[in-house]
């Protein structure tokens, strides 16, 4: 029924050896958000270790927020795109497959093809004017994260007739424009999110959130496109070890 | 106005040249934390320059966080910069703020019994005993982080006459002070809202975003040493990322 392994010899409790190795299920999105966690008689039964054991468990990793309990059943609340975003160049909808183990969807909600753009954002396209889109990306249909996305006015003819097919456009962008990726800069940072962004995301105003802003470059050096993307901290959860 | 250089016959555009100048003035210090921006009109006036130029360059210095505009009031150097650190360099976070000239001072030690996290990160069961630290990293009079230590008693006895020195290290006093070799650490990184009492520790609005680290060391046998809790207010840091495609 599990992965989930008892070291009767061990002086780690039994509570939390069932807790870390759910943790890490759960971190490595081998257990999906809203996965019934296995009856607690059940899964006592099956690892010979008292119920009142897997239950404190449960409560643990319930303090921590990775399992809720509704209904009278224990469900996993965390499915994660890891740091594999920030290290490899992944796409958010490959990263959902890959990562948070989820179905992933698209909704595209707007595109403008001449959005007026200033600041960074103007500089780092090197034009005024963007083809602008807002998709909302989802996992097993809850909303992981919610992008703006820009690319230069007029350089990819026809390019919004591939976003509103509501599917991933980048691994079309060689084909269709000769466009070969080469570097990618993400810059993260936090904020509440305001409420439109909230809404998108199903979460209340104000929560607290990602915003990383992706640049992409093509071989000649040029900026391409720029996302920004917004995940709050359920989907995007980071954990890095090092040697000290 | 000085430390201001236009050369209108260059090719870089000229809302460039204004960020730069005032970017390299905050750099070595001709500009100070809080220190007033000239006015557009002023700028405009002074270099014979249109007011979407300076607003331009402004634009950028604010989203680069060297300054903030306040409506009504003026532009002005952001009391504290942001830190641009890389996202594989958690652990140097602490330097860089350290390099900026932020100074840790100890608001808290006691012991405790219970702690959700740590305990369970440190495998101490309910009953057993830890110290808690708090820490608050100031840079001249704005606290940018705070720090929770939970050192459990058996490891670290007699912690509060030891811990002396609140801007040392803490894996060379586990080491120093006793014995014990710090070999790696695991560090979860998330974006929570903070409760009442750590934004008015840290000077911000309640609920405002803030990035949490919970920390835990380990020795060469793999045990849990100790556990860290570090808030950051989103407003000082970002992190960035740099994936080049062979």
């Amino acid at each position: 029924m599990t992965d989930i392994n008892i070291d009767k010899r061990s002086k780690i409790s039994y509570d939390k050896q069932v807790q870390q190795q759910l943790r890490s299920l759960i971190a490595r999105g081998l257990m999906r958000k809203g996965t019934d966690l296995p009856q607690p008689e059940l899964l006592a039964k099956e690892l010979e270790i008292e119920t009142s054991m897997v239950e404190s468990a449960y409560r643990l990793l319930e303090k921590e927020k990775r399992v809720t309990y509704q209904n009278e059943t224990w469900k996993v609340s965390i499915a994660s795109i890891p740091k594999i975003f920030f290290e490899e160049f992944i796409s958010i909808y490959d990263s959902i497959i890959k990562n948070a183990k989820s179905t992933p969807s698209i909704k595209t909600l707007e595109i403008d093809l001449e959005k007026h753009v200033k600041g960074n954002m103007a500089l780092s396209l090197g034009q005024n004017t963007a083809l602008h889109t807002k998709r909302i990306y989802y996992g097993n249909e809850v909303p992981f994260v919610f992008a703006n996305i820009y690319f230069p006015a007029g350089r990819f003819p026809h390019l919004e007739d591939e976003l509103k097919k509501d599917q991933p456009y980048f691994k079309n962008m060689n084909a269709l424009y000769g466009v070969k990726l080469s570097k990618s800069t993400r810059t993260m940072k936090g904020l509440n999110l305001r409420k439109k962004e909230a809404e998108y995301l199903g979460v209340p105003e104000g929560t607290a959130a990602y915003l990383t802003v992706v640049k992409n470059f093509d071989e000649e050096g040029r900026v391409f496109e720029i996302s920004e993307v917004y995940g709050i901290s359920d989907v995007m959860h980071f954990t890095i070890e090092q040697d000290e | 106005m000085n430390y201001v250089s236009i050369n209108k016959l260059s090719s870089k555009p000229i809302y460039v040249q204004l960020a730069d100048s005032f970017r390299f003035a905050i750099k070595k210090h001709q500009l100070k934390q809080n220190d007033h921006l000239p006015t557009e009109e002023e700028l405009c006036k002074k270099f014979e320059i249109s007011n979407i130029v300076v607003k331009q360059a402004y634009q950028l210095l604010s989203e680069e966080g060297l300054i903030t505009r306040i409506q009504g009031k003026g532009t002005f150097v952001r009391s504290v910069p942001v830190l641009d650190v890389d996202f594989h360099d958690f652990k140097d976070i602490e330097n860089r703020f350290r390099a900026l000239g932020t100074t840790k001072s100890i608001n808290l030690i006691d012991i405790v019994s219970d702690h959700d996290l740590a305990f369970s990160a440190l495998l101490l069961e309910e009953g057993e005993e830890a110290y808690r630290l708090i820490l608050t990293s100031m840079y001249f009079d704005v606290p940018v982080y705070s720090v929770e230590l939970i050192m459990p008693t058996q490891s670290f006895p007699k912690l509060e006459s030891v811990f002396q020195n609140p801007n040392a290290s803490v894996v060379g006093l586990a080491k120093s002070f006793y014995g014990l070799n710090i070999s790696s650490s695991t560090h979860d990184l998330s974006m929570e809202n903070l409760n009442n009492a750590d934004s008015k520790q840290l000077h911000v609005e309640p609920n405002d975003a803030a990035y949490v680290i919970r920390s835990v060391y380990f020795d060469d046998q793999k045990k849990p040493v100790f556990y860290s809790n570090t808030i950051f207010p989103s407003e000082y840091l970002l992190f960035n990322s740099t994936v080049v495609i062979s």
